[in-house]
């Protein structure tokens, strides 16, 4: 049963700490991604763009005379020293011994995929490189820079939000280290002129590559996001532009056994801000951090993908090439592709993120609580389950770092990394861990997103909430055979078309939650079409028609989407329910779902997923009922109003019970439920 | 004959005016000329045991004088091996006649020749396609009959009895087409009679006064100058291929010259010209020195690739010769360095009569053909030292070359050198010597016949120019350079070279030249089908960075395919209704221009006539 695809793409994986070096004096003379006549300083960069021709004409268009054309151009040199990067060799030396001994603390293994560096080496000094790596920790900041100075790798200038930047101190050591800022602000036309132009120059002039988040933001849930393609379009531009011949892209998959703000994360999501990122509590929260094991992490550069093959026979290049760059725009046609390109590379780090014994463990433990069955859920019978699975996801194509020679060591190592989430009790049966919550009174005077869920509530949710994260990062490849097996379930012969019907209306359902990007629908499906047939989850009856086996996969992929399903389910009913006849802000689509669902659960009813608390989960929700028509959205006072479709609405909510209906789950992570709200 | 066919220059010429040119290249091209290859058949680069040499004593590294350096280079690019000697073919097609033509030309007493190699080899150009092609004789249609007319009438007799007799045309000049526009096409079944306009390169008449003179179209460039010389004038026209190419091939494809800041381009040269079509002859009756009198059909003869008309006789500006021909040259830290200078020359509009900027690659390249005798030796041993002991920042691999060329008189030449050094030294630019120039101009001539080296040892190689807007100028060499680079390295070539170099500047722009050959392996079974897949690639790359389709070598066939989006749909068809105006039964049916899809469909058409 050994899962052979794995163990050999493994094989590459070498454990960094075992190797390390004294960063502070090792020698650095790094590959370079372009070699130019000669090297930039950084500084240039921003008179480059002061000197530009577009931000030139810019001001001459904004400036009312000549003296308000030099107090903006002043304005814009401020601007530029916000933003700019900056490359100071022993800022990189020092900051690179202390990342390296909280790694050595932090981790058992930092696994490195060596073979992919040396596939970057081979291309190195032929054009320019874009590093998108995944976004699942703050730790990611640090560590591509980190891999970079170890192997060699000359060091990317690097986007950061301007929430580091104001971590007084910190900010400024990262820009020396290479980060570059960028305001979260919309809208303000001065400031994006300039940024632009200053990624336009950090692409065409500058040899050091750059890095961003492709998804924008840390996945809260970890699993993939939904794509950002503001940053990705500015830095492509140049290509489509004629001004350079190719980029090479380098998605980069960075995986953690256990992310260092898996708890910050949880109650994000279920709305309770997260403190302010002050460089005093960035402190103090990484000395809280530091005692705690956080088991293994990877990294691994995927296949470096150039733009000129992936996009040379879609874009026409020539459009651009016959009027100055400085003066154009790319159309709508180029947005596209640019992002069927940002979801193309979502999915290759996806691909190549490492899933672990716990994220079995949190799918199987989850599974057994929805059929009512922890009971039976020993050591040995999780074990068998992972064998399972293991075979399972060997078949999908996931990585899968699970030592099998000795699976029963495995777990232990895995349960005792999340020992504050599932526990080991009497007869080695497994059990989810109630929290104890009250700390969180304390944040009284914070601003909430959404309702104050009280103690009970929160102790139930807590650990719930962390289970699933460990639940998410495996739908990459489990939601589209789940939305599959999810429209067959309860039906006999079920016809092809009816099934593609079915499968694209769920598609369009999650898409934001589950990434499901529409232009690769129809790939998709026939891929998926033949997975299931290949592993006898579905077979054809004639050409037709096709139904559900009996497989035991069906009721991992079941279990796999469920708290998804329910929690669309909870917030489109109670939508549908109370808010019919009025609009609304998302604020009171937040309180009234936690609200009225705290009640319901508290009240001991389990056909409620609690999830479906999850924030971030019921903003996608009210994304993908605008986008199928059951909301509409206005924007009033620069806050989103929504208002229901009523008939769309009313026919969509029957269809999800009618889905629901045919699936047997209960949710029942506790037994008892005494409430002294209630 | 028809009115359409009366024409106003020359009709009645006093006949004492006219002076006739024995042309260096004999009516039967194959006794000087190479029927394999570029040039002089004396002169090539050949190999002994392991040395190179390059024979005859037309050029400066001639005589037979070992080029220790160009071999170790070329060993170092490419290893070389070596391949047999092409043999020229003994059997030839059979020619096709249309006898009421053919006839009618013996009665007429016109020269014509009906011989094997006389039709063999006319029938192609000097692209790689070409010339590989003329050598694996894998040609399977050739031209039927070759005519010399002697002068314009002659010309207007034979396109009418073409017309009548429906027999296809093909003005063909020195052969030195690099587009595939002279190239005979394969699938033509009607006769193919070729126009050879060697024999029609008289002097007609010389006016001092306006500095102005009447050539015939078939004259070659040296042999246009050498007359001019005699007077004290020159036309200052000098393509690269000045040795063989003539007037009337300049002006069917818009070529440029080298001189051209002093001279202008071909288009600024020409004043009048005649051009016989099917429907009569195409002339513009004014001598004035500009006018404006609508739309200029000078400009639709211009670059019209022999598939409009003949053109047969051409009055053109001419110049005092100039008192002093000084080269020059300049070191530059880097090319980038090296294109903002001449940008800024450029926008002062103080460009000598030529200013090329070579990139490092081809700097070396250029420094590895140097024999041990004089002229050549040396330089790049003394630049290093000057740049070593004198100059910190300059690195051998990555300095970039300019050569100069001024012309005037001896104040004038001065005041401009004075100027562009001054200019130069802001942008780091180095004067590094007279020779260096001169050498850079020589070499010119001289790279055409490396070409046919390097097929003789599996190497293949060709140029191909663009012009691009100044500030897309050095993005575009970065470009293509890294376009050709990854295109080899899919198809697991190992030993190529790609340089570049900026051979002319403009007010809003520059023409670059790139050279491109690789080595390729013994299994490859379509080594020019490779490049020119490469090549394909590399316009694609030229076009998107914002390059043209071409500064003056045309269209021809090879870049017919981009022709559309350089001139727009309805560009196209205002050529093709001018093309159906002046030939509706294309006679002059060499196809260039226009792809295949885009082609008019003459038999349809003419059977519905
Ligand atoms: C080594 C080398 C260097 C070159 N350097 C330059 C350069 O520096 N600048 C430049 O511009 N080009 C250059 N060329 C390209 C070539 O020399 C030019 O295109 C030249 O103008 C062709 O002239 P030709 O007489 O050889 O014409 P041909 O090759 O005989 O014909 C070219 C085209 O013109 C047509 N044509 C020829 N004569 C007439 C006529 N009398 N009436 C109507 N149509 C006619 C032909 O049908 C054909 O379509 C170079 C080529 C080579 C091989």
């Amino acid at each position: 049963m050994a899962t052979s695809n794995s163990k050999k793409y493994l094989e590459n994986y070498h454990n960094y700490l075992d190797k390390r070096v004294t960063l502070f004096t090792k020698p650095f003379d790094p590959l370079i991604p372009i070699k130019r006549n000669r090297r930039v300083l950084p500084e240039e960069l921003k008179f480059r763009v002061l000197k530009s021709q577009h931000f030139n004409n810019y001001l001459d268009k904004i400036s009312d005379n000549k003296n308000d054309r030099q107090q903006k151009e002043t304005e814009a040199m401020q601007i530029l020293t916000e933003i700019g990067f900056d490359r100071k060799i022993l800022v990189i030396r020092s900051l690179g011994t202390v990342i390296d001994k909280l790694m050595a603390q932090l981790y058992k293994n930092v696994f490195i995929n060596e073979q992919s560096i040396e596939r970057l080496k081979a291309i190195m000094g032929r054009q320019q490189i874009i590093y998108l790596p995944s976004h699942r920790s703050y730790v990611d900041f640090m560590l591509m820079s980190y891999v970079c100075f170890s192997y060699n790798l000359e060091i990317p200038a690097i986007a950061a939000g301007m929430d580091f930047h104001s971590m007084f101190g910190l900010g400024e050591l990262l820009r020396k280290t290479g980060a570059f800022f960028m305001r979260r602000t919309f809208g303000d036309e001065f400031y994006w002129n300039i940024f632009k132009e200053y990624m336009h120059e950090i692409i065409t002039y500058n040899d050091f590559g750059v890095e961003f988040f492709i998804e924008g933001t840390r996945s809260r849930t970890c699993k993939a996001l939904w794509p950002k393609t503001g940053l990705l379009s500015m830095a492509l531009e140049p290509f489509f532009m004629g001004e350079i011949y190719d980029i090479k892209v380098v998605p980069t998959s960075i995986s953690y056994e256990k992310v260092l703000e898996e708890q910050l994360f949880v109650y994000e999501l279920l709305g309770i801000p997260k403190p302010k990122e002050s460089t005093k509590g960035f402190f103090k929260a990484v000395k809280n951090l530091i005692d705690k094991n956080y088991g293994n992490m990877y990294f691994d550069f995927c296949e470096p993908i150039s733009l000129n093959d992936f996009l040379g026979n879609k874009v026409d290049r020539f459009r651009h090439a016959s009027e100055p760059a400085h003066i154009q725009k790319l159309n709508n046609d180029e947005l596209v592709l640019i992002t069927d390109f940002a979801h193309h590379v979502i999915r290759e780090q996806q691909k190549k993120i490492v899933i672990s014994t716990y994220n079995l463990i949190a799918l199987i433990y989850n599974q057994y609580v929805f059929l009512n069955s922890t009971e039976s859920l020993t050591i040995n019978v999780l074990q068998n389950e992972i064998e399972l699975y293991l075979k399972f996801f060997e078949v999908l194509g996931a990585i899968v770092a699970i030592d099998d020679t000795n699976l029963i060591k495995s777990i232990h190592e895995a349960m005792q990394i999340h020992d504050n989430i599932l526990e080991i009790v009497g007869e080695k049966s497994i059990r989810l861990k109630k929290a104890n919550t009250l700390a969180t009174r304390q944040n009284n005077g914070l601003k909430l997103k959404g309702h104050w869920l009280c103690k009970e509530m929160m102790d139930i949710a807590v650990p719930v909430f962390s289970l699933q994260l460990y639940c998410n990062p495996t739908m990459f490849w489990l939601s589209q055979p789940a939305i599959f097996v999810f429209s067959l379930i309860g039906r006999q012969n079920v016809k092809i078309e009816w099934l593609k019907k079915s499968v694209m209306h769920l598609r369009n359902i999650f898409i934001y939650e589950l990434v499901l990007y529409p232009r690769f629908a129809d790939e998709d499906f026939e891929k998926t079409y033949a997975l299931l047939e290949k592993l006898q989850i579905i077979c054809k009856i004639d050409d037709e028609t096709v139904s559900l086996t009996h497989s035991p996969y069906i009721n991992i992929l079941l279990s796999a989407i469920s708290p998804f399903f329910n929690s669309y389910l909870q917030t489109t009913q109670i939508i549908f329910n109370n808010f019919k006849e009025k609009k609304f802000a998302s604020k009171e689509i937040f309180i009234a779902v936690q609200s009225i669902l705290e009640h319901e659960m508290l009240k001991g009813n389990f056909s409620i997923h609690p999830y479906a608390l999850c924030l971030e989960t019921i903003t996608t929700t009210l994304l993908s009922l605008c986008n199928i028509g059951c909301l509409f959205k206005e924007k009033q006072d620069s806050v989103n109003q929504y208002s229901v479709h009523a008939e769309n609405m009313s026919s969509l909510v029957d269809e999800l019970k009618q889905y629901n209906s045919n699936l047997t789950f209960v949710y029942k992570y506790f037994n008892t439920l005494i409430s002294s709200k209630i | 004959m028809s009115k359409n066919f009366d024409t106003n220059i020359a009709k009645t010429l006093d006949q004492t005016t006219i002076r006739n040119v024995e042309s260096v290249v004999p009516k039967k091209r194959q006794e000087l000329l190479k029927w394999y290859g570029w040039g002089y058949e004396d002169s090539k680069f050949h190999i002994d045991d392991y040395s190179l040499f390059f024979s005859g004593s037309r050029y400066p590294i001639g005589n037979d004088v070992e080029l220790p350096n160009f071999r170790d280079w070329m060993g170092q690019k490419f290893e070389l091996s070596v391949l047999e000697k092409p043999k020229l073919p003994t059997t030839f097609p059979e020619p096709i006649l249309n006898e009421t033509f053919y006839n009618t030309i013996k009665d007429m007493k016109m020269d014509y020749s009906v011989d094997g190699e006389d039709r063999f080899i006319r029938c192609h150009g000097q692209t790689l396609h070409d010339i590989y092609n003329i050598r694996a004789n894998k040609f399977k249609r050739i031209p039927d009959l070759i005519l010399w007319p002697k002068c314009h009438d002659d010309v207007v007799k034979i396109v009418k009895l073409a017309d009548e007799n429906n027999v296809m045309l093909i003005p063909f000049g020195g052969g030195t087409s690099v587009s595939g526009s002279i190239t005979c096409p394969q699938d033509e079944e009607r006769s193919i009679v070729v126009i050879d306009t060697s024999q029609m390169n008289r002097l007609l008449w010389l006016d001092k006064e306006n500095l102005v003179a009447c050539f015939e179209s078939g004259i070659i460039g040296q042999d246009l100058e050498r007359t001019l010389k005699d007077e004290g004038l020159t036309m200052g026209h000098e393509p690269d291929s000045i040795e063989f190419s003539t007037l009337g091939g300049w002006i069917a494809t818009r070529a440029s010259g080298m001189k051209k800041n002093v001279y202008g381009n071909i288009e600024d040269i020409v004043i009048r010209v005649k051009m016989v079509t099917c429907k009569g002859v195409l002339e513009r009756n004014i001598s004035a020195p500009r006018v404006s009198c609508g739309p200029d059909f000078n400009q639709l003869i211009l670059g019209s690739e022999g598939t409009l008309g003949i053109v047969t006789e051409v009055i053109v500006k001419v110049r005092p010769l100039p008192a002093v021909k000084k080269y020059g040259s300049l070191v530059f830290p880097n090319f980038e360095m090296g294109v903002s200078c001449l940008r800024e020359i450029a926008k002062r509009r103080c460009q000598p009569a030529s200013i090329r900027l070579m990139d490092n690659e081809q700097f070396h390249f250029g420094q590895s053909l140097k024999a041990d005798n004089g002229l050549f030796s040396k330089f790049i041993d003394s630049l290093k030292m000057f740049l070593l002991s004198k100059v910190k920042g300059y690195d051998l691999m990555k300095i970039s070359v300019a050569t100069l060329l001024f012309e005037g008189d001896k104040e004038e030449v001065e005041k401009q050198e004075k100027l562009i050094y001054e200019i130069a030294d802001r942008y780091s630019g180095l004067k590094a010597g007279e020779t260096n120039g001169q050498k850079g101009y020589v070499l010119t001539y001289v790279i055409a016949y490396i070409r046919d080296l390097g097929l003789n040892h599996g190497i293949i190689s060709e140029s191909f120019e663009t012009s691009v807007p100044w500030d897309k100028c050095l993005s575009l060499c970065i470009n293509v350079k890294a376009c050709i680079e990854s295109e080899c390295k899919k198809r697991g070539i190992i030993y190529y070279l790609v340089c570049y170099r900026v051979t002319q500047t403009y007010d809003a722009g520059a023409c670059v030249y790139f050279y491109f050959g690789f080595r390729w392996d013994s299994d490859c079974s379509d080594p020019v089908g490779q490049y020119e897949e490469i090549e394909n690639k590399a316009r694609d790359e030229i076009l998107a960075s914002g390059g043209s389709i071409s500064h003056h070598h045309g269209i021809g066939k090879i870049r017919a395919k981009w022709y559309k989006q350089s001139v727009s749909p309805i560009g196209v068809n205002l050529y093709k209704s001018a093309k159906l105006e002046l030939d509706p039964k294309n006679i002059f049916g060499l196809n260039n221009l226009l792809t295949e899809e885009d082609q008019i469909n003459f038999e349809t058409l003419n059977s519905k006539l």
